[in-house]
């Protein structure tokens, strides 16, 4: 970037020619030209990025009230050492700083004869109030959820985890977007050399913009695997849980989702509600999960598979009746089990990006024209469309494997359809090793059922009692392999 | 790259879903198979919910099944055949090639008559629920693919099949080369007593009387095999025991005549190292 | 490369030899039982030397490149004898792709994609197959249980000498290459104990519910698998094709993972081991006769098993003997 680094001149009338120009005349960019104190200074901002109230008490008044000061660095240092105007007030040293701050609804002030800045918290730009999050929702516990700014992410989590432990690492990523991510760890649980590896990793990350957590998300998985070594989540009670179990987490500004480090495979079936329910119940649900989780992946596929390859495993009264419904369509069965789940995707997605208003018209043309007329038509048969039915609805019960859940659930009727349940295991072997393969930074998803801890699996088989679980101190670390 | 050629190729197998496939209508459900060898082997099968039969004269097993397929169109599906119908001649190399190459389940009932006739005339749904019933009510010993073909493998080379016969089946002695022997009533209630467990129920001077079997067991004594048979009886248990002895003895007398053993007397000969056939009693203890 | 647990372990050298088991070729009677229990203590006290090695034995192997050559040389003979086995096997006849060669193809191309994943992911894998393996067991044996008839176990005796062979096989060398001190006593004392079980319950099963059927008939277990029916008018026995394949997939993987391990320790440089060893696997396979592989197979076991760390123990002590 040519102006990083650049230097602040002296000169007000050269810092404001750089400003502008570097800012390419940018129309939301305000300069106030000001005496302040008896020096010619000039007030930065940037429009609709300053609360004008905050501004307006908390800087102007009081800076109009400076006596005259000799020069500007008596101006500067009056001003740092004797007035609070802001809680922030970093010391601007280069236009790169200046305008990273200028755009994160910062004022900065310029004055005659320094080179350096002085930049004030008055961020008032609108931000999206807290929310329930959308995708991970909870019936005991709280209602919040991480909004886009990151700083109130940061204090959603600090009021949770009051601790001088928890502890906060900014920077700024993109050379373009200059967005800032806040690492968050517990001092007493994270091992440091996690962490480094985190640092090492977002460091050789050469990206212009930081949009979304997905843009980071690659550079901290080490090895490429279909399954995610990294999670996410918008919830800060779930954030703080997996901080105390060792992890570490990444904020991003402007996105609710944080990445957090490492991830396990079991931790998809965990809600916050299992720890608000009675223990038999969590592990009733837990259970429940993950024989929905089967069901969503394979129930299509074995479907499939013993229809048409091994029709003996079914009941006889069971056999007859799938004939029957299957003797009047037109295409195969891997065929038909294909179109439906490709039909119900497309819905899916078109229901997604559609206007609100629009988007409940989805439903109605998905569920009752596509579906009832389909199966009327004859293009697809009722037990098709059943097993369908269950499989996707069981695949909602788990939202974050929902990517892995979609193809694999294609690809297991792909290989069913062709070799029954031979084809299955092949495939199925494959998924498995693969996803015994997936580790990140030493520590392997599978864990804690293989390798197995017996202390993990209080909260993998079984949901134990607060009482048992108060014990213990556990943290990932336990699962470290070393190399 | 490599993702491209990825979805290439699942795209690719997705066409190929459409073909090659059985459909599931496309194959012919038999609820009842028939198989008659001898010169020409014959092979008639009755599909579920359909009473007419249909049969197939190739030279094997193998290839009258591939006949069905280009001439009629179907598969012969036998995974879920209820009923399997035998006749005189020499079934057991397709008995044998059904059973090993798991294309016939080991629970389906195996019966002796003349498979056309009676796929023809007769609905397989209806027998097999006789023969059931006879086995849960103890009239009749199991009698399945397994273990006729167990039979007919083991020393005794005889196996006991059931055979249509009014409203109750008899039950005939087959060996593996297809000779045949007729069991009377009381050698049927023998045979059940020498080779089952469980409760059976039975008519004595207009009551019935429920016999538990507790225990069978062989023993050589005094140069003969003696059956031991141990049974509760719920009343009259002095003459029932004489009957039951005297179903037993007749089963023994009628299963010697034919020179077949479906009660293990092989068997015991081997363990007791015995080249020739002993004299065979049978002793009934009752308790109540 | 990380230390993989006691309990992988176990699972690994297990299920690696559950495949020969239920691979069985022939039921000859309860001899089989104690023939195997023969072979399994004497497979225990082969593996004395192993245990007595004071350190990492497997790090004394991997620092003698020689050594290193020796067991890679192992496993492929070991994975080569696998592949014409599988070739025999009946799963092979009984799978529904058209022509058993299809069936082998698509073995080998999985068993391709799943050793490039190493021998941590095969090692890992292992516990999770293991789960399945025992409910599909359990379901057997619950399916089997109303046909048993204990009668047919007095018949016959015989059977001795196949148990012994089949229970000999080439998992203990993975347990000299995997095996360190935190691991191996209890992973073998398990192993040897779980093998023994799983095939006199076999041999129990097969002659009891079996009887004459399964006698004289090649792999009796995936007829066994027939006649254990849990539900009337339900047949389970495709199930075990599920459990054979996944059974067939970890013992070729690991033998490959294994070779490529090896070979990645001796040529650190050297890219794309695991094709390669499955490859030649492969070639040994078709080139050498079926006779020589067992015969070098099984010759071989007790060198890597019981001289090779025999020797380092005794190389080690006469090292401390000199040095005091």
């Amino acid at each position: 970037m040519p102006y990083e680094n650049k230097p602040i001149p002296p000169e007000l009338q050269d810092q404001i020619a750089n400003l502008k120009y570097l800012a390419e005349y940018s129309s939301d960019l305000l300069v106030n030209s000001v005496k302040i104190g008896g020096i010619s200074c000039a007030l930065i901002g940037c429009e609709g990025m300053l609360s004008t109230t905050i501004l307006t008490e908390l800087v102007l008044q009081p800076l109009m009230s400076i006596p005259p000061q000799q020069n500007s660095q008596a101006l500067f240092t009056h001003i740092q050492q004797e007035m609070l105007l802001s809680m922030d007030r970093p010391t601007v040293w280069n236009y790169d700083d200046l305008f990273r701050l200028l755009h994160s609804g910062f004022a900065v002030l310029l004055a005659e004869g320094e080179t350096k800045a002085l930049a004030f918290g008055v961020q008032g730009y609108e931000k999206r109030s807290i929310n329930e999050p959308s995708g991970e929702a909870n019936l005991l516990g709280s209602h919040e959820g991480f909004t886009e700014a990151i700083r109130t992410n940061m204090s959603m989590l600090r009021r949770r985890m009051k601790t001088p432990l928890l502890k906060f690492e900014l920077s700024s990523m993109g050379s373009l977007s200059k967005t800032d991510i806040c690492l968050c760890w517990l001092t007493d649980r994270v091992p440091p050399k996690l962490l480094q590896d985190i640092r090492n990793s977002l460091e050789s990350a050469q990206l212009e913009t930081v949009l979304s957590a997905g843009y980071i998300q690659p550079f901290l998985e080490q090895k490429r695997n279909f399954f995610d070594t990294v999670s996410t989540t918008e919830r800060p009670d779930v954030l703080a849980a997996k901080l105390l179990e060792g992890r570490v987490a990444i904020l991003i500004d402007g996105n609710p989702f944080a990445l957090v480090v490492p991830k396990l495979f079991v931790e998809s079936f965990q809600t916050l509600d299992d720890y608000n329910f009675k223990p038999w119940y969590a592990c009733f649900l837990r259970w429940v999960k993950y024989g929905a989780f089967l069901l969503a992946i394979l129930l299509p596929a074995l479907y499939v598979a013993i229809s048409v390859h091994h029709p003996e495993m079914l009941n006889r009264t069971l056999l007859l009746l799938l004939s029957h419904a299957e003797a009047d369509e037109p295409l195969s069965l891997p065929m038909e089990a294909i179109e439906v789940l490709l039909m119900y995707e497309v819905i899916r997605e078109a229901g997604l990006r559609l206007p609100k208003a629009v988007g409940g018209a989805v439903g109605l043309i998905g569920g009752l024209i596509i579906g009832d007329a389909a199966v009327a038509s004859g293009l697809i048969s009722t037990p098709m469309l059943t097993m369908a039915a269950i499989s996707v609805t069981a695949g909602f019960i788990i939202p974050d494997l929902n990517s892995i859940i979609t193809v694999l659930r294609i690809a297991f009727i792909l290989a069913g359809g062709f070799w029954g349940l031979f084809g299955i295991g092949l495939l199925g072997m494959i998924v498995l090793l693969r996803v015994c393969s997936a580790e990140d930074y030493g520590f392997p998803i599978t864990a804690p059922l293989s390798p197995f801890y017996r202390k993990g699996m209080r909260d993998v088989m079984t949901r134990v009692n607060f009482r048992q679980m108060q014990s213990g101190n556990f943290t990932v670390e336990e699962y470290h392999e070393q190399d | 790259m490599k993702p491209i050629a990825l979805m290439i190729l699942s795209l690719f197998l997705i066409t190929l879903t459409a073909c090659g496939n059985d459909s599931l209508d496309n194959r012919v459900y038999t609820q009842g198979l028939g198989i008659s060898g001898g010169e020409n082997f014959t092979l008639t099968f009755q599909r579920f919910e359909d009473v007419n039969s249909h049969t197939i004269h190739a030279e094997t097993l193998s290839e009258a099944m591939q006949m069905q397929e280009a001439n009629n169109g179907g598969e012969i599906f036998t995974g879920h055949t209820e009923l399997l119908c035998i006749d005189k001649s020499h079934t057991l190399p397709y008995v044998k090639e059904l059973f090993y190459q798991q294309w016939i389940s080991p629970s389906c009932k195996v019966i002796f008559t003349n498979p056309e006739e009676f796929l023809q005339n007769y609905d397989c749904t209806q027998m097999v629920h006789t023969i059931r019933m006879a086995e849960e009510n103890s009239i009749l010993p199991i009698t399945d693919l397994s273990t006729v073909l167990n039979e007919w493998l083991g020393m005794g080379e005889t196996a006991l099949l059931p055979v249509p016969a009014g409203k109750l089946p008899a039950l005939v002695l087959m060996r593996q080369n297809g000779d045949v022997l007729r069991l009377s009533e009381e050698a049927i209630r023998g045979m059940y007593w020498l080779r089952e467990t469980g409760t059976k129920e039975i008519s004595y001077q207009g009551e019935n009387i429920s016999v538990k079997i507790i225990r069978l067991e062989k023993q050589y004594e005094n140069e003969t095999l003696c059956y031991h048979l141990a049974v509760n009886i719920s009343d009259n248990p002095s003459e029932v025991q004489k009957l039951i002895r005297s179903d037993c003895e007749k089963a023994i007398a009628e299963m010697r005549s034919f020179g077949a053993d479906v009660i293990g007397i092989q068997e015991a000969m081997q363990q007791q190292n015995l080249d020739t056939i002993p004299e065979i009693s049978v002793k009934v203890h009752a308790f109540t | 490369m990380s230390r993989i647990d006691s309990r992988q372990l176990f699972a690994l050298l297990f299920l690696s030899s559950a495949w020969n088991v239920i691979g069985i070729s022939g039921i000859y009677g309860t001899g089989q039982i104690l023939g195997a229990l023969l072979a399994c203590i004497l497979g225990l006290l082969l593996s004395i030397p192993l245990l007595m090695l004071p350190e990492y034995g497997t790090e004394r192997i991997y620092h003698r490149k020689l050594l290193c050559l020796l067991y890679v040389l192992f496993f492929v003979l070991w994975g080569a004898n696998s592949l014409r086995e599988l070739n025999h096997s009946a799963p092979i006849q009984l799978l529904n792709v058209s022509g058993h060669w299809k069936g082998l193809v698509l073995i080998f191309i999985t068993c391709l994609l799943t050793s490039t994943n190493g021998i941590k992911a095969t090692a890992r894998s292992a516990p999770i197959i293991l789960t399945v393996m025992t409910c599909s067991a359990l379901i057997l044996i619950v399916g089997a249980w109303k046909r048993i008839d204990l009668d047919t176990l007095l018949m016959e005796s015989n059977g001795f000498k196949e148990g012994f062979a089949s229970c000999m096989t080439g998992e203990l060398a993975v347990a000299v290459v995997l095996g360190h001190k935190g691991n191996l006593k209890k992973a073998l004392i398990q192993y040897f104990t779980a093998k023994w079980i799983l095939y006199s319950v076999i041999v129990f099963l097969c002659l009891t519910v079996g009887g004459r059927l399964l006698q004289n008939q090649p792999y009796p277990f995936f007829i066994l698998t027939s006649l254990s029916q849990p539900l009337q008018g339900q047949r389970a026995d495709a199930f075990y094709i599920l459990v054979f394949v996944m059974l067939t997939i970890l013992h070729i993987t690991l033998q490959t993972s294994l070779t490529a391990h090896l070979l990645e320790t001796i040529f650190p440089k050297l890219k794309g081991t695991a094709p390669i060893s499955l490859m030649v696997m492969l070639l040994l396979a078709w080139a050498i006769p079926e006779r020589v592989l067992q015969f070098s197979e099984h010759c071989m076991i007790p060198i890597l098993v019981f001289a090779v760390p025999m020797g380092i123990r005794l190389f080690q002590t006469r090292k401390k003997v000199v040095t005091s």
